[in-house]
């Protein structure tokens, strides 16, 4: 609910009023797959270990009139051993650039299938653009997870991943 | 270059975390086995039910069987409960004899109220279901009745639903014959 009353209010204009409504919103869909350390404090411990793979399936809507500003909806697939399902609702930060992009990033992952995760993550990436519509992506975040049945009892989870991908323009 | 500079220390402080944190086997109930969960980064097997009060909805009712042997005296429960009811009562008459897993205190399948049936021949019983032990798990409607016959067999009939578990337990069984 909250991503489509982002969508509606913000990039479709009313929610600021100096923002036009959008006549066009620039979108674009990525593919991307990640892993990276898992940390986790137990007994005055760290304790770390790698991080299952995911997948990430995004769409990102710009506004032409705040081209530094994108927010992309995101599913999440975590795999190996496991098939959780999240979504991640991000907001990027964008640095101008043509060919190279780079850009800060938080997000609100949320897992709710077959176990439940909630947290709150930041991190920056970067996009070189290979076609007119073809960019590669990399994104590296850090993730901490406060809430959820998938924690240790008492623990919380943090997440360092690196993620790398695909992002086609239309 | 400092762009690059950056994304090369994020690279490196994740390799050097790796390095420097002890191993775990889990860090999330995630990374064991369905059966088991993360508990101080190793896989444990998880608590075992032992009241029936928690893993699911009780599994009380579905369509089921239970079997009153004329003349018994003891009651008893065991083996896997699909339907919650499994017990052996006096004969003809009133069995209350279940085992829905955890606990068997005189409840039933069907809807969780007790069967009373009495025997066409008139007579009457009760039984005993005792305190059996074991878990229980699964969801059920139910729309059963029951039907007992002078036979001794009682029928359910009409309910629904699924549910695995597992009891164990003792009990005893009074019955008049009319």
């Amino acid at each position: 609910m909250i991503p489509g009353m982002f969508v509606a209010t913000v990039l479709c204009g009313g929610a600021i009023g100096a923002v036009a409504p959008a006549e066009k919103l620039q979108v674009s869909a990525s593919v991307m797959a990640g892993t990276g350390i898992s940390l986790a404090g137990v007994a005055r411990r760290t304790y770390a270990a790698r991080s299952p793979l995911f997948l990430l399936a995004e769409v990102g809507f710009v506004h032409p009139d705040l081209e530094w500003l994108e927010f992309a909806p995101t599913i999440a697939l975590e795999l190996e051993g496991r098939v959780g399902v999240g979504a991640i609702p991000k907001l990027r930060a964008r640095l101008p650039g043509k060919r190279v992009r780079v850009w800060a990033m938080v997000a609100l992952p949320v897992f709710f299938a077959p176990y439940s995760l909630l947290g709150i993550q930041g991190g920056a990436g970067l996009s070189v653009t290979l076609h007119q519509r073809v960019a590669l992506v990399a994104e590296f975040s850090g993730t901490g997870y406060v809430w959820g049945s998938d924690l240790m009892s008492g623990s919380a989870l943090a997440k360092l991943d690196q993620t790398f991908g695909v992002r086609v323009s239309f | 270059m400092q762009r690059t500079g950056f994304f090369v220390a994020m690279a490196v402080m994740a390799v050097g975390l790796q390095a420097a944190c002890r191993p775990a086997t889990c860090l999330r109930d995630s990374d064991c086995a369905s059966n088991q969960q993360c508990s101080a980064v190793e896989c444990v097997a998880r608590p075992v039910d032992t009241d029936g009060t928690s893993g699911g909805t009780m599994g009380d009712d579905t369509s089921g069987t239970a079997t009153a042997e004329p003349g018994g005296t003891t009651s008893e429960f065991g083996g896997t409960t699909t339907d919650g009811t499994n017990g052996d009562g006096p004969g003809p008459g009133r069995d209350t004899a279940t085992a829905s897993g955890g606990r068997a205190e005189d409840e039933t399948a069907g809807d969780g109220s007790e069967v009373s049936a009495t025997g066409n021949d008139g007579s009457t019983g009760a039984s005993d279901g005792g305190d059996t032990t074991g878990s229980d798990g699964g969801s059920s409607s139910d729309a059963s009745t029951d039907v007992q016959m002078d036979s001794g067999i009682e029928i359910e009939t009409g309910g629904s639903g699924t549910g695995t578990g597992t009891g164990t337990g003792t009990g005893t069984g009074t019955g008049t014959s009319g």
